[in-house]
């Protein structure tokens, strides 16, 4: 294993204070006298160009190139208007193929950027204009669809205003997007997990470790426990692939030391527009002494939920209000999901003020229920409240034992298959059950709105989220994208599409084009969203209209995953 | 937004029409107008009510839980009410006055075209932690809904009554 000297360490999980895009003030030399990251722009209108090219960075002290639109990480902030048409001029200054997806705008397809499925992509040089009626509102965001230029910089927020006065006044309005940043060339990371998939996992259970846990239980269990882990090619500390290991976290491009700020006076209201721009991380989101009141999720109002924490998947939005109080900074604390790290901002009345940084939570390893199996043998995770045993809370969707119909599942390209997944939808997840706070579940999203179209599913499609975590494999029903068929809806249909985790892994399902509305456990319509996350072994299903003629994109929105095939074609005819 | 609010107080104009048109015909000989349609703005829920006449005091909170507190209240015919209304919730709420066939009809309107707004002397649009007022005078017994027009809220049941004994 690699590793760094204290310092190098330090200041590479910390980042530098000075970190960011340097392009304006030219190149290398400049970059050593700058102090802080260019601000990210905001664009406002209804015509908009960007230049997607290459910027010199530096985010832990090593000089790197990162892709960027108009010379900034994030990309600007494109602030749109309900009801507009936009038009939007993208030209390509890469040596390679690039090409822009608007996350969860619905559009036409072939406006949606998915090169291979929705357009021929943007050669180098070339300018592609993207023109498309703007029918929703909301925050959303944007990103390449093209090879792992997602990783190294190529994203950023959009925020549409409503038509009508916005629902969520507030005194202020902030994007925060969290992403995650590496110094390495992605493809060499992605090769590694491909040769070792555990590369960057720093907390396997170790020899010592496996004595503790013998020293409470006995050697026999100890073992027992080892050998079924063993078994399944899998790794209760599996939660993450990719980690803190090689990532520095990032809220809006700025490195926890360079501390990206958000000023308020004291009693203001605050909206905080979060999305998580991360190729892999999940981050678990607080702001000691404040609660955050949820009042919007994946660009959709909800119905305001008072929480003290909450998970954003990767690709997911969630807007919150704060009203703070104190003439005190509070630190905005993300830690990702594996605690290997985090993302850190302020809110100060003052710039320059900043509050303490609280440790990062233990890691929770996975437990029974994570891995699909009908009782908690090992003791080491506590099912969520109202889950306790048989039975569950039906309320939230019990256990259920699982069909696996497609053979396929089994063999190289699946590794494990669970017995029992269940839908619970009010499941914190890994590492948030009974932490002592009021963490945001699934459960608590209901939409303001009913969506136009609320009829009931006329048929079910049923898709297994299969992996083999041992050859880094991840597909749907165990059939990866480059041997699948497309799946196929009549346009006008409303369908059920029902998603069963058969991995051990968070994934977040994201269907382009067109709305997944998430069920109740009693098959209702509850929350529509644009991005579905699920924890291991949890089952949800969700309503789509296939209202949009095309190809959309239908994948895990964890970048190495996509890559390595969890990845399907819907096509509506 | 200014389209739809000109669009709305057109429908009102006409529904004033139609009140006086069938008035004047019901006046006249007694003629069964009841194969023309009435428009629902016409139903009587009494008027906007003068402050100096305030008999009563009502407090009336909005929340996010979609839901007036209280959302039954009652009234004497002929009295003139002062509604406070407290907005408790994170989210616009408002408290609009009409029959259930008006408030209906506006909902489906606010649904289709939410630019509209109601500034109206029956309505009152608050933002999170903001308070107003109606005055109000009651005139006929019956029942005056009320509810609140935001979308998604109405469907949600975020409706209430006052019974005019």
């Amino acid at each position: 294993m690699r590793t760094l000297p204290p310092l190098a360490r330090r200041r590479f999980v910390q980042g530098l204070a000075a970190g960011g895009a340097l392009a304006a003030l030219g190149g290398w030399r400049a970059a050593l006298a700058q102090s802080h990251p260019a601000p990210t722009a905001e664009l406002r209108g209804a015509e908009f160009h960007l230049e997607i090219g290459e910027t010199p960075v530096n985010f832990t002290g090593a000089a790197r190139v990162a892709t960027t639109v108009n010379g900034q990480l994030p990309a600007p902030l494109l602030r749109w208007r309900e009801g507009d048409t936009v038009t939007l001029h993208v030209t390509n200054r890469l040596r390679e193929q690039t090409s822009i997806h608007w996350h969860g705008i619905l559009l036409p397809s072939n406006m949606d950027g998915v090169p291979g499925l929705s357009f021929d992509g943007i050669d180098p040089g070339q300018t592609f204009t993207y023109r498309f009626d703007v029918r929703q509102s909301g925050t959303y965001w944007y990103h390449s669809h093209s090879g792992f230029q997602e990783q190294t910089g190529l994203y950023g927020a959009i925020v549409i205003d409503p038509r009508r006065r916005d629902p969520i006044a507030s005194d202020r309005d902030y994007t925060v997007l969290l992403s995650d940043w590496t110094d390495e060339d992605p493809m060499r990371v992605f090769d590694k997990l491909k040769v070792m998939p555990d590369y960057y996992n720093r907390i396997q259970p170790s020899m010592q470790s496996l004595a503790d846990n013998a020293g409470d239980r006995g050697w026999r269990a100890a073992l027992a426990d080892r050998l079924m882990w063993e078994r399944m090619r899998m790794n209760p500390t599996d939660l993450a692939d990719v980690s803190g290991a090689t990532y520095t976290y990032l809220t809006n491009g700025a490195t926890p030391a360079a501390n990206w700020t958000g000023l308020f006076k004291p009693g203001e209201r605050v909206r905080l527009r979060f999305i998580n721009g991360s190729a892999m991380t999940y981050f678990d989101v607080r702001i000691p002494g404040l609660t955050m009141t949820v009042v919007a999720a994946d660009g959709q109002d909800v119905r305001p939920v008072d929480v003290e924490e909450f998970r954003i998947g990767v690709a997911e939005t969630y807007d919150v209000i704060v009203t703070p109080a104190q003439d005190r900074a509070y630190t905005i604390f993300s830690q990702a999901m594996d605690r290997s790290g985090y993302a850190r901002a302020t809110l100060a009345p003052r710039a320059g003020m900043q509050a303490s940084v609280p440790e990062m939570d233990r890691v929770q390893v996975l437990g029974m229920m994570d891995m699909g199996m009908a009782h908690d043998m090992s003791g080491s995770q506590p099912m969520p409240a109202g889950h306790a045993g048989h039975g569950a809370d039906a309320g939230q969707g019990g256990m259920v034992e699982v069909r696996h119909p497609y053979p396929a599942e089994r063999g190289v390209g699946n590794s494990m298959l669970p017995d029992v997944v269940s839908t619970r939808l009010d499941d914190p997840g890994p590492g948030l059950r009974d932490n002592g706070r009021r963490v945001l579940t699934y459960a608590d999203l209901r939409s303001v709105r009913e969506p136009d179209d609320n009829r009931a599913p006329s048929r079910e499609i049923e898709l297994h989220l299969t992996g083999n975590m041992e050859r880094y494999m991840w597909s749907f029903n165990g059939v990866k994208f480059s041997d699948a068929r497309p799946i196929v809806l009549r346009h006008g249909e409303r369908v059920r599409f029902v998603l069963v985790n058969d991995t051990m892994m968070t994934h977040p399902i994201h269907l382009h084009g067109l709305w997944s509305d998430l069920e109740s456990p009693d098959g209702a319509f509850q929350v529509r969203k644009h991005t579905i996350s699920l924890n291991p072994a949890q089952r949800i299903s969700y309503r789509v209209s296939a209202d949009t003629r095309g190809n959309w994109a239908y994948h895990c929105h964890l970048l190495y995953h996509m890559e390595a095939g969890m990845f399907r074609a819907v096509v509506v005819e | 937004m200014k389209d739809a609010l000109i669009r709305l107080s057109q429908a009102a104009a006409l529904a004033l029409l139609f009140t006086a048109a069938a008035q004047a015909a019901g006046g006249h000989d007694g003629h069964n107008m009841s194969s023309m349609a009435m428009p629902a703005a016409t139903a009587p829920i009494g008027k906007p009510g003068d402050a100096a006449r305030v008999t009563r005091t009502i407090n009336i909170d909005m929340n996010d839980a979609m839901r007036f507190t209280p959302d039954r209240i009652e009234v004497k015919a002929g009295e003139t009410v002062r509604i406070n209304v407290r907005n408790v919730g994170k989210i616009r709420h408002e408290l609009v006055l009409g029959t259930d066939a008006d408030l209906k009809a506006h909902y489906d309107m606010m649904m289709k075209d939410p630019g509209m707004r109601h500034e109206e002397a029956n309505a009152v649009s608050l933002d999170a932690g903001e308070s107003g007022q109606i005055v109000w005078r009651f005139d006929k017994a019956g029942t005056v809904s009320f509810g609140c027009l935001e979308p998604g809220h109405y469907s949600a049941g975020m409706k209430g009554a006052v019974s005019v004994l």
